[in-house]
C-alpha cells in the first residue's frame, strides 16, 4: 500500500481522485492549500504526491521547487493545463506530468507506475 | 468497456454538473460586474480558479471539449492580470463571455444526456463540413518516376491539401479499390491513351458510389481527339502533361466541391449579442454557415445578403416580434416555404400558437445544442427533399423548366463564371413517334435521350427538361469546340439507340443548337437566341448540331 498526497484545492476533484486511489488500494490524504501541503510533506513520508499546478496561496511549481530543495524523496506527478508548466515541472524534478484533460484510467495507470517504481527503489 | 474506476467517477457526474453550473453562474456574475478598463485582481483570481477547477475535473468525466474551453478560459483570465500596451480588456472579456456560453452549452447537454441515462463523452454532433482531407489516387505515375511533370504534379496536389496515393494501372482492381475509399482519381495516360479510358470506365462501373467520382486524365500526347474520347470514357477533366499542375488541383477541388453536400446558410435574429454570438459560433462549429444580426431593423438587408436556407428567430426582439419577421418572410415568394424555427424563453400557450402559425418549430431556451442541431438538420433535410422533388422532372430527373431558369439566372449573374454556352436539344418528329407508337413510346425515347445526356455531358453541364421533348444544357467549363464535339457524340450515341415496337426496332434522331452568352444579354434573350439556332438545325434538315454564327 502506497501513501499518496493529493494536493488540489478543488475539493470535489480531490475527493473524486482520492476515492479512486483508495478504491485501488492506496492510502490517500488530500490537502487544499500550498502552505498546508508543505507542512504535510515535512511531517509525513509519502511515496507519491499528486500536485496541481495552481493553488490558492501558492503556485504548484514553487511547492515542487521547495520540496525538491529540501531533498524530498516522494515521486511527484504534476497535473497541469499549460505546456510551459510541463517543461518547468520536469526541469524542477517532477517525475511525470499529466496534461488536462486526463481520464481517471490514465491517471491511475500513471499512479501505479510511479508507486511501483517507488516501492522498487525502497527495497533496493 | 469502461473500468470500475471510471464507473465510480461517473457516479459523481450529476454532482459535477451541479457544481459546474454554480461555478458558471458565479463566473458570469463576476464577468458582468467586471470593470473593463481595470479589472479587480481578486475577482480575476476567482475567475481563474473557477476555470482551472472546471478544466481539472472535465477530463475525468470524459468531457474533453468542455475541458478545452475551460483551459482556454483559464488562459484568457490569466491574461487579464497582465499589463498590456493598449488600455482596457473588452476583447478578453468578450472572449470569456463566449467561452462561458460554450461551457454552459456543453454542460447543459451533458446534463440532458445524464438525465436520459446516457454518459456519452461526445458533446456535439461532429461538424459535417470539416471532414477529412480528400484522398486522391494517381494512377500510372510514380512520384519518383523520371518524367518532368511527376514532381510538380504530386507537389501541386499536396499543396492543394489532398492526400495523394499512387498506383500502377494494372493494380487498379476492384479489390484494391475497395480497400481505401478514394474521393477522386488522376489517371496519367500512357501513349496510346486507350487503356486509360478503359480504366476510367472501369472505375466508374465498380460500384454505384463510384459512378460520379471525379476522374481527371492527363495525357502525354494530348491530341484533341484524345480529349473528346477521354470525356466519353468518363473523365471529368482532361489535361496535357504540359499544363500547369496547379490547374489540375484546382479542377479537382471544384469537382469535389460540386459533389460535396453544401453547407447550409442559417440566418439568426437574436437581440442579445452574447446569445447571438454563442449561437453563431456553435452553429459554425456544427458545419453550418451562420449569419447573425442583433438589430431586427436590419432584417431586410440581412435576408438579402445571407440568402438563408433556414431562419432562427428570437420572439421578443424589442421593437418588433419574431412572428412579425416571420410574416414578412412568408410574403416573399422565394422564402415562403423556407423553414423558420423560433428560439425563445416565452413558454405560454398563446406564444406556442403564434409560433405554430408562422413557423416550423418552437424551441424553448436554453435549448440543448443537440436538440437544436437535430431540429435544424431535420427541417433542412425535408425541405431540401421537397424542393428537389418540385425542382426535378419525374421522368428524366432533369431540372424542371422553372428550376432550370432559376439556376441559369444564378449562373448568368455569377461574375466569376467563365464563358457560358447553352445547348438546346429537341427530338425530331416527336409528334409522329407519339402518334404511331403511343405516348408510352414517346416517354421511353425522351427518357433515353436524358440518359445519353447524362452519360456524355456528365458534370460539365446542368440539364433542364424545358418542354415535352426539349432539353437545355448549360455548360461553363468547356470551350465551344469541345462542346460541339461532345454534342455530336451525344447525337450519334442517341441515334444508335433502338426502341422496340410491334413493327420492329426504330431509331430516333435529335437536333441541337449551341449559343454563347453575349455580354449584355439577359437570360430570356439568350434563351430565344438558342431556340433560334435550334430552329436553324431543324430547317436545314434535322439530325444535326448547329452552332450559332457570330455576325
Amino acid at each position: 500500500m502506497s501513501k499518496i498526497l493529493v494536493v488540489e484545492d478543488d475539493e470535489f476533484l480531490a475527493e473524486t481522485i482520492a476515492d479512486c486511489l483508495i478504491f485501488t488500494g492506496h492510502n490517500a490524504d488530500r490537502i487544499g492549500t500550498g502552505t498546508e501541503a508543505c507542512q504535510m510533506l515535512k511531517s509525513n513520508q509519502y511515496d507519491l504526491v499528486l500536485l496541481d499546478s495552481m493553488l490558492p496561496d501558492m503556485n504548484g511549481l514553487d511547492i515542487l521547487k521547495s520540496y525538491k530543495a529540501e531533498s524530498g524523496t516522494a515521486k511527484v506527478l504534476f497535473l497541469t493545463g499549460a505546456k510551459k508548466n510541463e517543461e518547468a515541472a520536469m526541469e524542477l524534478g517532477a517525475d511525470y506530468f499529466l496534461s488536462k484533460p486526463f481520464e481517471i484510467d490514465e491517471l491511475l495507470s500513471v499512479v501505479n507506475k510511479l508507486t511501483s517504481e517507488a516501492a522498487a527503489q525502497k527495497s533496493s | 468497456m469502461q473500468s470500475q474506476q471510471q464507473a465510480m467517477v461517473d457516479g459523481k457526474r450529476s454532482k459535477f454538473i451541479e457544481l459546474t453550473q454554480d461555478r458558471l453562474s458565479e463566473a458570469t456574475q463576476i464577468l458582468n460586474n467586471l470593470n473593463f478598463a481595470n479589472p479587480a485582481i481578486d475577482q480575476v483570481n476567482t475567475l481563474i480558479k473557477h476555470f482551472h477547477q472546471m478544466a481539472g475535473a472535465g477530463g475525468l468525466f470524459r468531457l474533453k471539449d468542455f475541458c478545452q474551453h475551460a483551459l482556454d478560459a483559464e488562459e484568457v483570465s490569466l491574461s487579464l492580470t497582465k499589463k498590456k500596451s493598449t488600455p482596457g480588456y473588452s476583447e478578453e472579456i468578450n472572449r470569456l463571455k463566449m467561452l462561458i456560453l460554450k461551457l454552459s452549452a456543453t454542460i447543459d447537454n451533458a446534463k440532458m444526456l445524464t438525465n436520459m441515462g446516457e454518459q456519452s463523452s461526445d458533446e456535439f454532433p461532429k461538424p459535417v463540413a470539416q471532414q477529412m482531407q480528400s484522398r486522391v489516387l494517381v494512377v500510372g505515375l510514380s512520384r519518383k518516376e523520371k518524367v518532368s511533370y511527376a514532381t510538380p504534379l504530386f507537389s501541386a496536389l499536396e499543396k492543394a491539401d489532398f492526400l495523394v496515393d499512387e498506383m500502377e494501372g494494372r493494380d487498379v482492381t476492384p479489390q484494391n479499390l475497395l480497400k481505401i475509399k478514394y474521393d477522386a482519381f488522376v489517371i496519367v495516360c500512357p501513349d496510346p491513351p486507350q487503356p486509360a479510358y478503359e480504366l476510367a470506365r472501369n472505375i466508374r462501373s465498380q460500384r454505384s458510389s463510384m459512378a460520379t467520382v471525379p476522374i481527371i486524365l492527363i495525357s502525354a500526347g494530348g491530341t484533341f481527339k484524345d480529349k473528346v474520347q477521354a470525356i466519353r470514357g468518363g473523365g471529368d477533366g482532361v489535361f496535357n502533361s504540359t499544363d500547369d499542375p496547379a490547374l489540375v488541383a484546382k479542377r479537382l477541388k471544384t469537382l469535389l466541391e460540386k459533389s460535396k453536400p453544401k453547407s447550409h446558410r442559417v440566418l439568426i435574429v437574436e437581440d442579445d449579442p452574447i446569445q447571438a454570438s454563442g449561437l453563431f459560433s456553435f452553429l459554425q462549429d456544427a458545419g453550418f454557415q451562420p449569419h447573425a444580426i442583433t438589430d431586427p431593423t436590419q432584417f431586410e438587408d440581412a435576408l438579402a445578403e445571407s440568402q438563408p436556407d433556414i431562419l432562427i428567430l428570437d420572439v421578443n426582439l424589442g421593437v418588433m416580434t419574431g412572428f412579425e419577421l416571420a410574416k414578412y418572410v412568408r410574403q416573399q415568394e422565394k422564402y415562403n416555404t423556407t423553414p423558420i424555427i423560433f428560439l425563445t424563453t416565452e413558454n405560454q400557450l398563446q406564444f406556442h400558437v403564434e409560433g405554430a402559425k408562422h413557423g416550423d418549430d418552437y424551441l424553448i431556451k436554453p435549448a440543448p445544442p443537440q436538440l437544436l442541431v437535430a431540429t435544424i438538420a431535420g427541417k433542412l433535410e425535408r425541405y431540401e427533399t421537397l424542393k428537389d422533388m418540385i425542382g426535378r422532372d419525374g421522368l428524366t430527373g432533369a431540372l424542371t423548366h422553372a428550376e432550370f431558369m432559376n439556376t441559369a439566372k444564378r449562373m448568368t449573374e455569377n461574375e466569376r463564371a467563365g464563358v457560358l454556352y447553352m445547348l438546346m436539344l429537341d427530338i425530331d418528329d416527336f409528334g409522329a413517334i407519339n402518334e404511331n407508337y403511343g405516348y408510352g413510346m414517346g416517354e421511353k425515347v425522351v427518357s433515353e435521350l436524358s440518359n445519353v445526356i447524362k452519360e456524355t455531358v456528365r458534370s460539365y453541364g446542368i440539364t433542364g427538361r424545358i418542354g415535352g421533348d426539349k432539353f437545355a444544357i448549360l455548360v461553363d467549363s468547356l470551350t465551344e469546340y469541345e462542346l460541339v464535339q461532345i454534342s455530336n457524340l451525344l447525337k450519334e450515341e442517341f441515334e444508335r439507340r433502338q426502341f422496340a415496337t410491334p413493327s420492329g426496332p426504330i431509331n430516333a434522331t435529335v437536333s441541337g443548337g449551341i449559343s454563347e452568352l453575349q455580354p449584355g444579354m439577359n437570360l430570356n434573350k439568350w434563351f430565344a437566341a438558342t431556340r433560334e439556332v435550334l430552329n436553324t438545325a431543324k430547317n436545314r434538315g434535322k439530325s444535326m448540331i448547329v452552332k450559332q454564327e457570330i455576325k
